[in-house]
């Protein structure tokens, strides 16, 4: 008992303590021009990000990760149960799909900006070109891959078609489609600050590019860490929701287990 | 980050019961029709060269009319960029960029199997150290590599050893997560029957967690490498270091988009080529696999 509470005190002292550890040492003569002191840092952060632009840069980040992921996930799931209902067309494109998945879609981020323009639009059309496939692989994989067991019983019930796509196929193929959801998730995150960095006129990305330009390294440094704090933020959430949905899977899992 | 590992989608040995039951029937038909009809088996692989030609074929079918649809020159029809593609593989500045790519993404790679794979194994194996690091590294590894490119150029300028760290960052911790999944996940009665057959330390790491973690760790690999070619090339398009991404970036600039296109189609060869490759030193890894030994004896 004891030494369990012990751990988890260590679980939560150490990332403290590194904090902790960075404050001091960069407020006293180990500080150097690229690694301010954190102190500087914080009242940078809390200058620029606790809330004042917010609105001017973190918006236009959120909304085109948001609206990239939405549709990506909205798209990749119709498409991929489609795709996976047709066995055979499903076998027959599926090489194409891992190498459109296979392909580092940052490289993409030069053409889409000559082809569509800087802009809102091809941020998402970068993100959805990204994030698209590994959703889409998993989800015409998963449908294909239903237990043809439970399949064929749900059909020879005569389940309705839309009945069984959302009570039978989506939720027996949901673990395969969260997982296809990890990853674009932290694409779509990668995308947008890339495309930010190369060319925006705004977001974070833009506004730590421009801080770089200036040799505001405290500037920088908040920025930075504010995408950090976001990757994290996000992650934690999609845990979360993974938990919520996953939650009969973890069950059947852990009880087949045992 | 991209694709962040998570012990029960990414491990293969989760995969196992799905596998073994596929493995079943499916193979017992296998041994049927190789047994009755050898001939049939050849027409099949046949068919596969046949099938992976016609979709070939299609796809390239598809971007011609898309191409000519949209006609842009930062997206050339085939034809177009088929002359393209003669004209940049003949410039020197073609191999060397790709060679400058590649550079950065194995020596960050190697770098990162050399320092995050032992710090996972202690980490799996050490309940002490696992704890102490356990928030850290979630909350670490959550953060985008990537963000660090505008503090690392300033300190390294756009050269190969910036690259090289931002490479070295991204690629250890998928790699510092699996082989730690991989150390931890050891079979409980295979270690405790290890031990009481009093096998060495030695031999326990050798017979025991070495093959145990390695599946794991070539896991961890896989992606790893996917993630060290991203952010290379990433890296490249951002601060203008030269590779491959430089020169994407160049050809759009300089107004020779159909040159660009010739980059973004070489970069993305090298994905699938980096994907496939290390796919298949996964499966190597799980030799010993019982789902693996089941596919094999088909």
């Amino acid at each position: 008992m004891t030494r369990k509470v012990s751990l988890h005190v260590v679980e939560v002292g150490v990332p403290v303590g590194l904090v902790a550890l960075w404050w001091f040492l960069s407020d006293t003569d180990f500080t150097s021009y690229y690694f301010p002191a954190l102190r500087d840092i914080w009242a940078s952060f809390r200058a620029t990000w606790l809330f004042a632009r917010v609105g001017s840069d973190v918006v236009p980040t959120m909304t085109g990760i948001c609206l990239g992921y939405v549709i990506s996930v909205v798209f990749g799931v119709t498409l991929g149960v489609i795709l996976g209902s047709f066995p055979r067309l499903n076998e027959f494109v599926t090489p194409l799909l891992e190498f459109l998945r296979a392909l580092p879609a940052i490289a993409a981020i030069p053409i889409f900006i000559v082809l569509i323009g800087v802009s809102l639009r091809m941020e998402v059309a970068v993100v959805t070109f990204a994030a698209l496939w590994p959703i889409l692989l998993n989800v015409s994989d998963a449908v294909a891959g239903v237990d043809p067991v439970v399949r064929d019983t749900s059909r020879s019930y005569r389940i309705r078609s839309f009945d069984r796509l959302v009570r039978v196929t989506l939720p027996s193929a949901s673990p395969q489609i969260v997982a296809g959801m990890r990853v674009a998730l932290t694409q779509s995150i990668i995308i947008i600050i890339v495309s930010e960095l190369i060319v925006s006129a705004r977001g974070i990305g833009h506004y730590i590019q421009t801080a770089q330009w200036n040799f505001d390294i405290t500037a920088m440094w908040s920025g930075m860490i504010l995408i950090g704090l976001i990757g994290f933020v996000l992650s934690k959430l999609f845990q979360v929701f993974e938990y919520k949905v996953l939650a009969w899977h973890r069950g059947l899992h852990g009880k087949a287990q045992r | 980050m991209v694709d962040r590992p998570e012990p029960r989608a990414t491990s293969a040995l989760t995969v196992d019961p799905i596998a073994n039951q596929v493995a079943g029937p499916d193979g017992g038909a296998g041994d049927a029709a190789v047994a009755a009809v050898p001939a049939g088996w050849q027409l099949r692989a046949d068919s596969l060269v046949v099938r992976r030609g016609a979709l070939l074929i299609a796809s390239l079918l598809v971007w011609q009319i898309a191409a000519a649809a949209i006609d842009n020159e930062a997206f050339p029809t085939v034809t177009h960029f088929a002359v393209a593609v003669g004209e940049v593989a003949r410039t020197s500045a073609y191999w060397v960029s790709l060679g400058q790519t590649l550079a950065a993404w194995a020596i960050g790679l190697s770098a990162a199997v050399l320092v995050g794979v032992p710090i996972g194994l202690l980490i799996g194996l050490n309940t002490v150290v696992d704890h102490a690091t356990r928030v850290t590294v979630a909350a670490l590894q959550a953060i985008p590599s990537i963000v660090l490119v505008p503090l690392l150029v300033l300190i390294y300028g756009t050269t190969l050893q910036m690259k090289i760290i931002l490479v070295f960052i991204a690629a250890s911790w998928p790699l510092l997560m699996q082989s730690s999944y991989g150390a931890r996940e050891v079979d409980h009665v295979a270690k405790e029957t290890a031990r009481s057959y009093r096998l060495t330390r030695i031999d326990q790491a050798r017979y025991l967690y070495l093959p145990s973690a390695s599946a794991f760790v070539a896991t961890g690999l896989r992606i790893a490498a996917t993630i060290a070619l991203l952010v290379t090339i990433g890296s490249e398009i951002v601060t203008s270091a030269p590779g491959i991404g430089l020169q994407i970036q160049l050809g759009e600039s300089n107004g020779q988009p159909d040159r660009a296109f010739v980059y973004f189609v070489t970069a993305s060869l090298l994905g699938l080529l980096i994907a496939t490759a290390f796919r298949r030193i996964e499966r190597l890894a799980l030799f010993w696999h019982p789902a693996h030994r089941a596919r094999q004896g088909r």
